[in-house]
């Protein structure tokens, strides 16, 4: 651990910040063009994260500010965390039980700023989140199991260069397949999309934990969201697409599985909360077993290729 | 009772009481061995509070006094822990159960018990999603985490192994501290129901900050000590292919974050109620062992070479191919921890987030009823208190499924109605009938016992 990396790992979280919030803004004019209308420009995200951290806001108490700075905290670490095309701001800390349980840590900071509110739409929207992430990352996790099972690593940045070494059809992508699906499933629970954005639901529950925030603490909320967007979209990006020999090759695929996220999202209704949780305890859980028992019984896909 | 006539039995077998001769001098046929292994898991299990075994936790602990709650779970159900590891690890089951059925690659007795373990940590994470009572809520969180250290005790390997142990010393630890602060609670407010607390951040703060710590240990999240142990033990189960264990485990780990998460909100974040407008901090002697805790907790998640080495010990004298750490960091062949890292690189995060917010311009402190309320006029904080039923849309899912305790007392009560049929049958008014019943009955056990 040296300066050098810590300036690397700052570097890498603001280039984050900034891919990602470019292609939201991207995504956003594709998304208007869906449902027929103009939409923003691309750089509007930019324009609303600088206004908000621009004003002054209110507090509730020493809680509310410092669960914001705990959670920013927690995903800015996690960020550093994620190997991207060759990159890593550590080595040898990619892996991938850590990158997700460290990713709760600002998770944990958001939900504990947002009840530290008072506000009871706040603790609504945290209790429909947790459910939520109960429902979407067990049938994740059940998968990237029989994955590191097959490969003997729980290196997302390992896991990424097998998958480069072996080709095109090396992906996980097409080799375990059926995981593929369910994971692709999870990533629209964990990005909060629809169906999954009951604990959002903006003209129900008052946007949930984001209720009472405005001015800085919203501009780090937004700050927070793309950040954790990133993570999760590289996560997928990196285990079932081969991650990317360069950084270019890396960002097209990022771009690719964030609009296709974007478009299911665009044209779905929403679940209720419940709706989800059975939802994902039925056929991706089942899907995801299915896919971990043919990696461990039969071998297809790790040992056995056409 | 079954422990002592295992123990007794294997002294009557060896002719001694000390644990590493017993073992030692132990020959015994394939079934005798197997049952004094049944009879002292058994034990082990109860103790731990494992599935179907774990009802007595939550009563025990949801009445116990609350300076005692600590003990019992960090300390006593731990023990537990140790018998599961003398009748799996010191009394070799594996070898007992070498020609049983294969699943995974583990004899298909030991793969039922992890089974069992991974059921009590489904059971205790959905009970303690629903429970009202603070204390009941971690008694069910203990049972949860009973599961994973069994499951770690029982795999005997490397990885798992050394979580199981690294767990079981995390959770105590973490558990004990997390009463401990239910325990100021209900100190000064003199109640440990979530849903009639609230806001006590806000007279409470080192209390609270002293349970958001422990409760981060208990949902493995870095840099505690709880995520280092679920680390080894996830990474054990992914490394064996052991899927539904693994989903168990992924189960409660995320449930967890559920339950921990609800005293935090109700208990002591969101509105405080009138009430308990005046109430104070707890007192000093109280704030000392929890704050001592709470740094083991910390230091533990960061160094956990301190505890690591003595479980890497155990791992050598059990003859277990021992967990290899260089340096700081935890090396196994399927990845690598370095703990101390980890937390310095969450550090760096958190101050690139708190300079972005000192930086921005400063904010005006508002009181907690000043909120968004959809234009109702609401002005009694408890009405804004979201405590009653938390989790309702996920609780309905599962209110209908069966209950142990239910099935507990309908066996017992069809007991007492075979005792009744008994009685009625075999006795009579007559004094001298009962004798000899009572004859009978101490000729049949001395001929007996005489063979």
């Amino acid at each position: 651990m040296s300066v050098m990396n810590f300036f690397s790992a700052f570097l890498f979280v603001l280039a984050a910040f900034a891919f990602q919030t470019s292609i939201n803004g991207i995504n956003r004019k594709i998304i208007a063009r869906l449902q027929k209308r103009r939409g923003p420009k691309w750089y509007q995200t930019f324009l609303d994260i600088f206004k908000a951290l621009s004003k002054s806001s209110i507090s509730h108490g020493w809680v509310y500010d410092f669960g914001v700075v705990m959670a920013l905290g927690g995903i800015a670490a996690t960020v550093i965390f994620i190997p991207v095309a060759g990159f890593r701001a550590f080595p040898n800390v990619d892996n991938i039980f850590i990158i997700s349980y460290v990713l709760a840590v600002g998770m944990l900071g958001m939900a504990m700023s947002a009840s530290g509110s008072g506000n009871p739409w706040a603790s609504i929207g945290v209790g429909r989140a947790l459910t939520n992430m109960l429902a979407y990352e067990v049938p994740f996790m059940v998968v990237v199991m029989g994955m590191i099972f097959a490969f003997k690593t729980g290196s997302v940045g390992e896991l990424a260069d097998i998958q480069q070494n072996l080709g095109v059809f090396g992906w996980n992508l097409f080799r375990m397949p059926i995981g593929a699906i369910v994971s692709f499933i999870a990533l629209q629970g964990m990005l909060g999309k629809k169906p999954f954005d009951s604990f959002i639901a903006p003209a129900e529950i008052a946007s949930g934990p984001m209720v009472e925030y405005g001015g800085k603490h919203l501009g780090m909320l937004f700050i927070l969201h793309d950040l954790s967007t990133f993570i999760e979209v590289s996560l997928i990006v990196n285990l079932f697409l081969g991650g990317g020999a360069t950084i270019l090759e890396f960002a097209i695929k990022y771009f690719i599985v964030y609009t296709l996220a974007n478009l299911v999202s665009g044209i779905s209704p929403r679940f209720k909360i419940d709706q989800a949780v059975v939802f994902f305890y039925k056929w991706p859980l089942f899907a995801a077993f299915v896919q971990v028992f043919i990696i461990i019984f039969t071998g297809w896909g790790v040992t056995k290729w056409l | 009772m079954m422990t002592l006539f295992a123990i007794l039995w294997l002294y009557k077998l060896t002719g001694t009481f000390v644990i590493k001769e017993v073992f030692a001098n132990l020959d015994v046929s394939l079934w005798t061995g197997i049952v004094i292994f049944i009879l002292f898991i058994l034990s082990g299990l109860t103790k731990i509070g494992i599935f179907p075994f774990h009802v007595w936790l939550p009563l025990a602990h949801g009445s116990a006094p609350h300076t005692f709650s600590p003990i019992l779970s960090g300390g006593l159900v731990k023990l537990g822990a140790f018998v599961a590891y003398l009748s799996v690890v010191v009394f070799r089951a594996y070898d007992v159960f070498a020609n049983a059925w294969m699943i995974f690659g583990i004899p298909a007795p030991i793969y039922f018990l992890m089974f069992l373990g991974a059921i009590s940590i489904i059971i205790g994470t959905l009970m303690a999603i629903k429970q009202d009572d603070a204390k009941k809520l971690l008694a069910y969180s203990s049972v949860a985490n009973g599961g994973y250290i069994l499951i770690g005790i029982l795999m005997v390997d490397q990885i798992t192994f050394a979580g199981g142990l690294l767990h079981l010393f995390a959770h105590a630890i973490a558990s004990a501290t997390a009463f401990l602060t239910i325990a100021a609670v209900a100190h000064r407010t003199g109640t440990t129901k979530i849903s009639e607390l609230g806001g006590m951040i806000h007279r409470m703060p080192i209390t609270y900050t002293v349970y958001l710590i422990s409760i981060i240990s208990m949902a493995g999240i870095p840099p505690m000590a709880g995520f280092v142990s679920k680390w080894l033990i996830l990474q054990g189960l992914a490394s064996q292919g052991l899927a539904i264990i693994a989903f168990a485990a992924f189960f409660g780990s995320i449930g967890s974050f559920m339950y921990v998460f609800r005293p935090l909100a109700a208990v002591f974040l969101g509105q405080l109620a009138p009430k308990h407008e005046d109430l104070k901090e707890a007192p000093l002697m109280m704030l000392i062992p929890m704050t001592l805790m709470t740094l083991i907790t910390l230091g533990v998640g960061v160094f956990p070479k301190v505890i690591l080495k003595y479980i890497i010990k155990i791992q050598a004298e059990a003859n277990i191919e021992m967990v290899t750490m260089s340096g700081n960091s935890i090396d196994i062949f399927n990845g690598y921890l370095d703990a101390f890292k980890v937390f310095t690189i969450f550090g760096f995060g958190f101050l690139i987030a708190l300079v972005l917010f000192l930086l921005m311009p400063k904010t005006r402190r508002v009181g907690l009823m000043d909120t968004y309320t959809s234009a109702e006029f609401i002005y009694t904080p408890e009405l804004l208190h979201y405590a009653h039923d938390f989790y309702a849309p996920f609780e309905r899912l599962y209110e209908k499924a069966p209950s142990t305790l239910t099935l507990y007392e309908k066996i017992s009560l069809k007991l007492k109605e075979t005792g009744f049929f008994v009685d009625y049958a075999l006795m009579t008014q007559k004094p001298a009938t009962t004798v000899m019943w009572i004859v009978l009955f101490i000729a049949v056990v001395s001929v007996g016992g005489a063979f």
